[in-house]
């Protein structure tokens, strides 16, 4: 029992800090927090189920190609949603972000539902349903495809960041946006790709929410909000932390699902979120 | 290679500069002093380009800078040394050092520089692998010149850079801000609360007062000039001593 916990709390928990990832990118570089985080999950999720159902395309092998649409739509939304935001001052960013992606999710929601009408849809690839014994407990083989491409994805993102000068000028960026600038970095093409980047994710996540559960035009506020308390489990815009975090997640839902039951999976998880935010509000992993 | 001529700049309602006119010349290492408050640090970044002037003219090499962003007039070939200690402290030195070279040119010759830099201050190589955040006030104070000169700018700002170090670090700084004039001809603007110091190094010296240049000369002048020294700055030559 105790195993089945711990197996599927760690499988659930780097789902989520795969859903979460793109959002703490965005906050950490930008300070700007993006509501609509959600629905470009689910966006991502109807972009891999229309390459899967109009041209056959694996989801696993459609991933490539939502990363590449969602980093150009995030690119739109950068331009159209968030660039305007600097004609405010610094402290009021935050908020008015949050109040102009709050509308972005109606926009976004009802655009879904139009293309998509509201049912609820999922992928039904040759493979699902099959099984895989792992320590004696039987893992899906969809939940452990989604943990190696969260495993690839977050590689490639740390590799990128700390390798390529785009990747640095990203997180100088994050660390103090004057500073980079003096150096010749242009803040406004960094913000722009970060964005990109963040909405990329997010696209990225919903093929495993669309792989592992299903999507509906308004279900983008769940993974919101699993974003926003993966977010603050790591401490508000740090990047490194969000793995542990979507583990820590994880675990204690499955540890509360153990003994609340099922019902009580989501409470688990918003109940943490105010006892950190009330004791811990730098994050779980904090120095 | 610098000018700036009759620029006024203001925070909001307030005025912080007042017809400010001040020249830099090539190869020329020129000082900024005045008391707290006086708006060294505002011209600083007036030049950079954080702070739009609402009237005057600022130019360098003979291009008008207010209408660039930061960056732009960074890849121009300014550089400064910010009056915050500004190391990105959650990367490693090098990491911090590489940053300075992200310019096209500069990231080309980026080894050489490095080497240099390393040989200047040999400190930043032993740390190179440590978190800038983890350095001791002068180390990083070392970092962010070192970072400055990753960029090969041709004029560099630099914003009370001995400010909080003890004594015998602030020599070391100067030495070695010495050391790289001598080596590059690399025009300098320097803001220091150490007069004395700044004076010593510096070919001339403009004094600011409540946001305007009060009086200009050759260092010199001003070192051997008593009354001078005790009119702007009595107190703080005599703690230098
Ligand atoms: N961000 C700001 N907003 C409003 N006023 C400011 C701001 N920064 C500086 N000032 C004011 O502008 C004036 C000039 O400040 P500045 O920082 O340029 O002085 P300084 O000569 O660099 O002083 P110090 O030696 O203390 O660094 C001061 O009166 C200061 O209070
Ligand atoms: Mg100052």
């Amino acid at each position: 029992m105790i195993a089945q916990i711990i197996m599927y709390g760690v499988i659930i928990g780097i789902f989520y800090a795969l859903v979460a990832v793109g959002l703490s990118l965005l906050f950490g570089v930008m300070k700007y927090m993006n509501i609509a985080h959600g629905s470009f999950v689910v966006i991502g999720g109807y972009i891999s189920f229309w390459l899967f159902n109009l041209l056959g395309i694996d989801p696993f092998l459609s991933i490539p190609f939502v990363l590449v649409i969602m980093f150009v739509i995030g690119l739109i939304v950068y331009g159209l949603v968030f660039s305007p935001l600097k004609r405010f001052a610094e402290g009021q960013r935050l908020g008015n972000s949050m109040l102009i992606t709050f509308g972005l999710i109606l926009v976004l929601d009802n655009l879904v539902a139009f293309l998509w009408t509201s049912d609820v849809k999922t992928i039904t690839a040759p493979y699902s349903g099959q099984v895989i014994q792992l320590l004696g407990i039987r893992v899906p083989f969809t939940s452990l495809g989604v943990i190696g491409v969260t495993f690839a994805i977050i590689g490639i993102l740390h590799l990128f960041l700390s390798r390529t000068y785009i990747g640095q000028s990203i997180k100088a960026t994050a660390q103090d946006w004057e500073a980079a600038s003096l150096l010749g970095i242009n803040i406004n093409r960094t913000y722009l790709i970060a964005c990109g980047i963040s909405v990329a994710l997010a696209g990225a996540a919903g093929t495993a929410v669309v792989l592992m559960y299903s999507i509906s035009p308004y279900s983008g506020l769940e993974w919101m909000l699993i974003s926003m308390i993966v977010l603050v489990f790591a401490g508000l815009g740090k990047i490194r932390e969000v793995f542990l975090a979507g583990l820590a997640l994880g675990l204690l839902e499955q540890l509360g699902v153990f003994l609340l039951g099922g019902h009580y999976r989501a409470v688990v998880g918003l109940v943490l979120f105010v006892l950190i935010l009330i004791l811990r509000p730098q994050g779980l992993f904090a120095k | 290679m610098l000018e700036i001529k009759d620029v006024d700049v203001y925070y909001g309602d307030l005025r912080a500069l007042t017809e400010v006119s001040l020249t830099v010349n090539k190869g020329e290492i020129v000082t900024l002093i005045g008391s707290n408050g006086a708006g060294k640090s505002t011209t600083l970044r007036t030049i950079c380009g954080f702070l739009r002037p609402a009237s005057g003219v600022v130019r360098f090499s003979g291009q008008s800078l207010v209408t660039h962003a930061v960056h732009r007039i960074a890849e121009m070939g300014i550089s400064m040394v910010t009056e915050e200690k500004r190391v990105f402290r959650d990367m490693t030195v090098f990491e911090n050092l590489r940053l300075g070279a992200f310019m096209g040119k500069a990231r080309k010759r980026k080894d050489e520089t490095l080497d240099w830099v390393y040989k200047m201050s040999p400190v930043l190589q032993e740390r190179s692998r440590q978190k800038a955040g983890t350095l001791s006030g002068g180390e990083q104070q070392m970092l962010l010149v070192g970072r400055a000169l990753m960029s090969q700018p041709e004029l560099l700002l630099l914003d009370e850079i001995s400010f909080g170090l003890s004594p015998l670090l602030v020599k070391n700084l100067f030495k070695t801000i010495k050391e790289i004039h001598m080596s590059t001809g690399m025009t300098i603007l320097l803001v220091e609360q150490n007069v004395h110091m700044a004076l010593e190094l510096a070919d001339r010296a403009y004094v600011m007062e409540s946001g305007a240049v009060v009086a200009e000369g050759q260092a010199a002048d001003f070192l051997s000039s008593k009354q001078i020294k005790d009119a702007y700055f009595g107190v703080t030559t005599e703690e230098c001593r």
